[in-house]
């Protein structure tokens, strides 16, 4: 991140007023291309890529045209820490690397231990302890969904959630129940999605840029996501018409069927198994003691913890690493790093101040009001959109407002950071496109060919994300006056 | 409209949600449940006269000694029937719970070969009341034995699930007798689906041929063992064996039922989406005459 700020300070031009203009534009079109992902049935890193190239191509030549002496993009040699220059492309440290390998990391290592069978093993189990109750089986689903989502990401929970979701409610014969359950949990993803640092990339971006610790994260959201997930469980009780079984014969049969999985059917090891339950709690452990691990070995960063404890899980693995190389999901990469470009080139044009300027207005109003506008619109805005974009570009404009971090230029205790990741992770809950897991919430409800379109998804689900976006700006309040 | 073969690629979420629904329904289990199957009116279809279905059911009540004396045992003898009809019109009028006959019911004058005759070919698929189909045929009979029925081969090519099934081998066999759990895989259709998927480029055939091979093995093993675990636990002592195996049903069953002193063979005769018997019960009925067979 720091080479990232040098660059910018280099910079020192001057850029021509239409040239902003141009590139707000062109970064509209970006997030209009990007909401219509599906349309254009093209992935988000070639949508992102092509507008990345075609930024660095079009800035470099305007900046060659309009003053030579001073270009936007500022080539040439990067000077590191100790003082040595290296040479390196610009589109290089324009990337934000530490997100990168967290998200590399941590996507590894969940591959290689769900293979464990640890998560489905924790699922099935969850399911028998139910006894078939659909009520209790709702608040069951539900608080895995919060966990998986916590420690896996929302899009991994969803699918396991949601997998086996249709087959629990198949074998008890409730599939009348499964629309509800499904969309409950999709819900519940975003909600789940705030508990840690890394649940979310939202979270990941904005942590970094506020210097948001892991520990400190946990305690200020963990309260939020208890209260939020409770309240969603009971709203989706109301809403869906979840009952428990009301006589003993309804029990014992529900019982029975549930009694009927196998959870050691999907443990292949159990040494591998436990040895995963070990590294999980290790990975934890050291993600939240990362700040404070000695001898220097916390300035690896987070992203160096999630890379390490992947290459210890692949070596259970040790013939077939490349089987989860091909797993990694290098679209979604791909698309992190073009969104770093792009926000760089946007940075040199001034398109991040001029939006920086309209977000000031909003952040000098009463205290309060602030905090619920820019949540609200962080939510709008993700909603429609994918809130990756959104957080890394207001997560740079935040990292220089005087207001987020005041004088000393950081405070990662300011409410405005808690508006953006709030904000950006529940606006996803407002349509069926606002985040991947309720696209992946969406997919498995077609699949399994339950009536629900856009609209009705909209319909049912803002109810919940209205209600979890006031309690949002209840709590951003009230912990800005407690912390 | 896709043009003709091309399949577009699953996505990541495809494909991930496609694996944990399987992963999650590998472990879901089809338990079995006990339940006594009483045969409380049972009716021995003859041909001949009142002497032979008096000594014919003697017979019987020592070969099913959990039904014994407690059943009520009716006769329906040659002289009231003349046709199908007619014998369907006594059985609709009675109601028994079983019916008792032999292959090629009243065909003696035809000198009937690898057929169960008319008269059982309708029953079988008309009335929906368990056949218990006496060895050899009512022209060639075969001794029914002079012990009870010790031992139930359990003959099917879908064994998972089916506790009817199991419960009507149960309630025939001694007490002191063994039950057979089979399930044969058809090899031969098998190696059909394998060649079709030696021709799809994205399906890795030899690990196809193992999954497929392992899953369909998997689950009458898991059916088998489950009818294992609630028998001992309903009580009932009988010793249970499973065999579940991939071959060609008809040779493999011959081959069974020889080497083991199978007494009765149970079946099942319909199926859900056709008129005539099921294929299976159809061939081993007709060619292994030497064993009683319950076709349910």
């Amino acid at each position: 991140m720091g080479i990232f700020f040098a660059l910018s300070e280099v910079a020192g031009h001057e850029v021509p007023g239409w040239v902003t203009g141009f590139y707000l534009l062109v970064l509209l079109a970006m997030v209009l291309c990007l909401a219509f992902e599906e349309k254009i049935h093209a992935k988000k890193s070639l949508i992102v890529g092509t507008f990345a190239g075609f930024c660095l191509v079009t800035e470099t030549v305007i900046g060659y045209f309009t003053d030579r002496a001073h270009p936007m993009l500022p080539f040439g040699s990067i000077t590191l820490p100790n003082g040595h220059e290296i040479a390196l492309p610009i589109y290089v440290p324009a990337i934000d690397w530490s997100v990168i390998t967290i998200i590399l990391g941590a996507s590894l290592f969940v591959e290689v231990t769900s293979r464990s069978g640890i998560f489905t093993w924790l699922a099935i189990k969850l399911t028998k302890q139910s006894k078939g109750d659909p009520w209790r089986l709702l608040i069951f689903y539900g608080a895995l969904t919060v966990i998986f989502s916590a420690v896996l990401n929302n899009v991994t929970a969803m699918i396991i959630v949601g997998s086996l979701t249709t087959v629990s409610l198949g074998k008890l014969e409730r599939r009348d129940l499964l629309l509800g359950f499904l969309i409950t949990e999709g819900l519940l993803t975003n909600v789940g999605g705030l508990l840690t640092l890394i649940s979310s990339v939202p979270n990941i971006i904005v942590g970094q840029a506020a210097g948001i610790g892991f520990v400190p994260f946990f305690l200020t959201s963990a309260p939020f996501v208890f209260v939020a997930t409770l309240v969603t469980l009971f709203q989706a009780r109301l809403t869906f018409g979840v009952k428990s079984l009301a006589t003993d014969e309804e029990r014992k049969i529900a019982a029975e069927l549930v009694a009927s999985f196998d959870e050691k059917e999907s443990v292949p090891s159990v040494r591998f198994f436990w040895c995963s339950v070990l590294l999980l709690l290790g990975f934890i452990v050291c993600l939240a003691g990362q700040s404070a691990l000695p001898w220097d070995l916390d300035e690896l960063g987070m992203g160096f913890v999630a890379l390490f404890f992947a290459g210890l899980a692949l070596w259970f693995y040790k013939n077939e690493v490349d089987t989860f190389y091909k797993a990694v999901d290098w679209d979604l990469l791909g698309f992190f790093a073009s969104l770093f470009v792009v926000i760089y080139v946007m940075e040199q044009a001034e398109v991040l101040g001029i939006i920086g300027e309209g977000i000031g207005a909003m952040l000098s109003l009463p205290g309060p009001a602030a905090q619920a506008s820019l949540l609200v619109s962080a939510a709008a805005a993700s909603s429609v959109t994918d809130n990756i974009p959104l957080a890394a570009v207001l997560a740079k404009i935040l990292a220089v407002n005087p207001l987020v971090v005041g004088p000393e230029g950081s405070n990662p205790g300011s409410p405005f950071w808690w508006c953006v990741i709030y904000g950006a992770n529940l606006g996803g809950n407002i349509t069926p496109i606002g985040s991947a897991s309720t696209v992946v919430a969406m997919t498995i409800i077609h699949k399994n060919s339950l009536p629900l379109t856009f609209i009705g998804f909209v319909k049912v689900a803002s109810a919940f994300a209205i209600v979890q976006i006031v309690l949002a700006i209840g709590y951003v309040w009230i912990t800005s006056l407690v912390l | 409209m896709n043009e003709p073969g091309y399949h577009p690629s699953p996505s990541r979420s495809d494909e991930a949600i496609d694996e944990f629904e399987s992963i999650f329904k590998r472990a879901e289990r089809t338990p079995y449940r006990f339940a006594d199957i009483p045969f409380k009116s049972i009716a021995v279809v003859t041909d001949g006269d009142q002497s032979a279905a008096d000594a014919l059911t003697a017979n019987l009540k020592r070969f099913l000694p959990h039904t014994g004396d407690s059943a009520e045992w009716q006769s329906v003898t040659g002289d009231e029937f003349h046709n199908v009809n007619d014998l369907l019109r006594v059985m609709n009028e009675r109601r028994p719970d079983l019916i008792v006959t032999s292959r090629c019911l009243a065909e003696s004058s035809l000198v009937p070969q690898h057929t169960l005759g008319v008269y059982v070919d309708v029953m079988t698929q008309t009335l929906s009341t368990p056949l218990l189909l006496l060895p050899g045929s009512a022209p060639q009979p075969h001794p029914l034995g002079d012990t009870a029925c010790r031992g139930v081969m359990v003959v099917t090519d879908n064994l998972a699930g089916d506790d009817r099934l199991v419960n009507h081998a149960v309630s025939c066999c001694d007490p002191r007798g063994t039950l057979w759990l089979c399930h044969i895989e058809d090899d031969l259709l098998f190696r059909r689906y394998l060649d079709a998927i030696r021709r799809i480029p994205q399906i890795n055939t030899e690990q196809a041929q193992e999954l497929i091979a392992e899953q369909l093995v998997a689950i009458p093993t898991h059916y088998a063992e489950s009818c294992i675990q609630g028998l001992k636990e309903a009580g009932v002592e009988l010793t249970v064996e499973q065999i579940v195996e991939f071959g060609h049903r008809v040779a493999r069953y011959r081959d069974l039922v020889s080497r083991y002193a199978v007494d009765l063979l149970v079946t099942n005769t319909k199926d859900k989406d056709q008129l005539a018997m099921h294929g299976i019960a159809y061939a081993l009925s007709v060619e292994l005459t030497e064993v009683a067979q319950l076709l349910l």
